[in-house]
């Protein structure tokens, strides 16, 4: 064991999947250059098994170390959820914590209350919300929902939003399809300079603005209710 | 009153559109009620002759469906119907969260752990989205081989002491 390490601290082989639950407190779970799975800190139980190496933690904070790549489920009623290092397909929820990946294969994350953020996703990123914000820095395809939240994006090919009331801004490189629907938020969308994506803009009674020359270069769809639309290069 | 008897297995389906509040406060009253009559509508026609609509929730509707495939069947049409119409410019964002189970009758309504659980996943769910529980899964058994089916993991839900496995369901 190493020093300063928690006695309850238990070391798995390592197995393709990853699952930790909690009921309350934060999990953190670290995908890193080792050939094992360490539970560091805060397990109730740990078993290994076709279903991957499952951790239960009760309540306090759980700490898992496991290779770079692995998949992880994680869930947890009230505590935070951080994903630190590189890891594989990964789902995560927490009915009102605040969840922080950052740097995954495809990304499924959900929480009622708490905010998403996704540093860099290399395929799908679909994040759920009903009143937190969520943020993804870079990600190849986005699937982004909430209710109220705000919404971020700095760098994805495709995008699906529906927002409520919150606020819309997304960069988008090599324009693919961007489908947003929005109720009474604002939409900001920033393509590439000298991109000419087909447009379909809609803005119930807010504003229009849209920079491109429209053409094939993929499409942008956009319909709000009240919120205005902007489109401009970058 | 039909109170504290076992209702017979079945599945149970929550019904919830995402951002009602603010399209309310958007669009205005007159526009919220036509929403939710849409949604009722198309959840009617829709809905197996035995399968009925339990209660209306407000923004959403309580539906029991006896058969786990018919109501498999019956989400994901509605999935489609719903889709259809927010493609049409109704903004129909409605969440679906479905569980078999035994729940118990309370007149024309059913009480319940099954109830609670199934008012729980769809807190999980997004915009557009039908999540169902594992018991949901093996009831409908090979009928999911059809459908594109994600595990979600084990979820943990305030209330409910054990975690349950979800599953997001959809046909594309």
């Amino acid at each position: 064991m190493m020093v300063g390490m928690d006695p309850s601290a238990r070391v798995v082989p390592a197995e393709r999947t990853v699952r930790v639950t909690t009921r309350s407190g934060p999990v953190t779970i670290i995908g890193e250059d080792r050939s094992d799975v360490l539970v560091e800190q805060g397990a109730d139980s740990v078993t290994s098994g076709s279903r991957g190496v499952e951790v239960t933690g009760r309540s306090g904070a759980v700490v898992v170390r496991c290779p770079s790549g692995t998949d992880v489920f994680a869930g947890t009623a009230s505590g935070s959820v951080t994903l630190r290092g590189v890891l594989g397909s990964v789902h995560v929820t927490s009915h009102s914590g605040t969840i922080q990946i950052e740097r995954v294969d495809d990304a499924d994350a959900r929480t009622k209350s708490g905010n998403i953020s996704v540093d860099e996703c290399a395929g799908a990123c679909r994040c759920c919300s009903k009143s937190g914000h969520l943020h993804v820095g870079r990600a190849r395809v986005v699937d982004l929902m909430t209710a109220s939240g705000k919404v971020e994006a700095d760098e994805v090919h495709a995008a699906t939003v529906r927002a409520g009331s919150g606020s819309v801004t997304l960069g988008v490189t090599d324009v693919d399809t961007v489908d947003v629907e929005a109720h009474s938020g604002s939409v900001a969308i920033a393509v590439p300079d000298g991109s000419h994506p087909a447009t379909e803009l809609h803005a119930g009674s807010g504003s229009v603005r849209c920079d491109c020359i429209p053409g094939t270069d993929g499409a942008l769809r956009v319909a709000t209710r009240s919120g205005s639309i902007s489109v401009v290069e970058r | 009153m039909n109170v504290g008897v076992d209702a017979s297995p079945g599945a149970i389906v929550f019904t919830d559109i995402v951002g009602f509040t603010q399209f309310t406060a958007a669009r205005g009253d007159a526009e919220a009620l036509a929403l939710l009559e849409l949604q009722e509508r198309l959840v009617r026609g829709a809905l197996p002759q035995d399968a009925r609509v339990v209660k209306d929730l407000g923004d959403g509707l309580m539906l029991w469906i006896p058969s786990a495939r018919a109501a498999l069947r019956t989400a994901l049409d509605l999935q489609e119907r719903f889709g259809e119409a927010a493609d049409e410019g109704s903004p129909l964002w409605v969440r679906m969260g479905m569980h078999w189970g035994c729940p118990k009758r309370r007149g024309d309504d059913l009480v319940g752990h099954d109830v609670n659980l199934t008012a729980r996943i769809l807190d999980v769910a997004g915009a557009g989205e039908l999540l169902i529980s594992a018991a949901a899964a093996r009831a409908a058994g090979d009928a999911l081989g059809a459908v594109v089916c994600e595990e979600l993991g084990p979820v943990v839900m305030r209330g409910i002491p054990d975690q349950v496995p979800l599953y997001r369901v959809s046909r594309t």
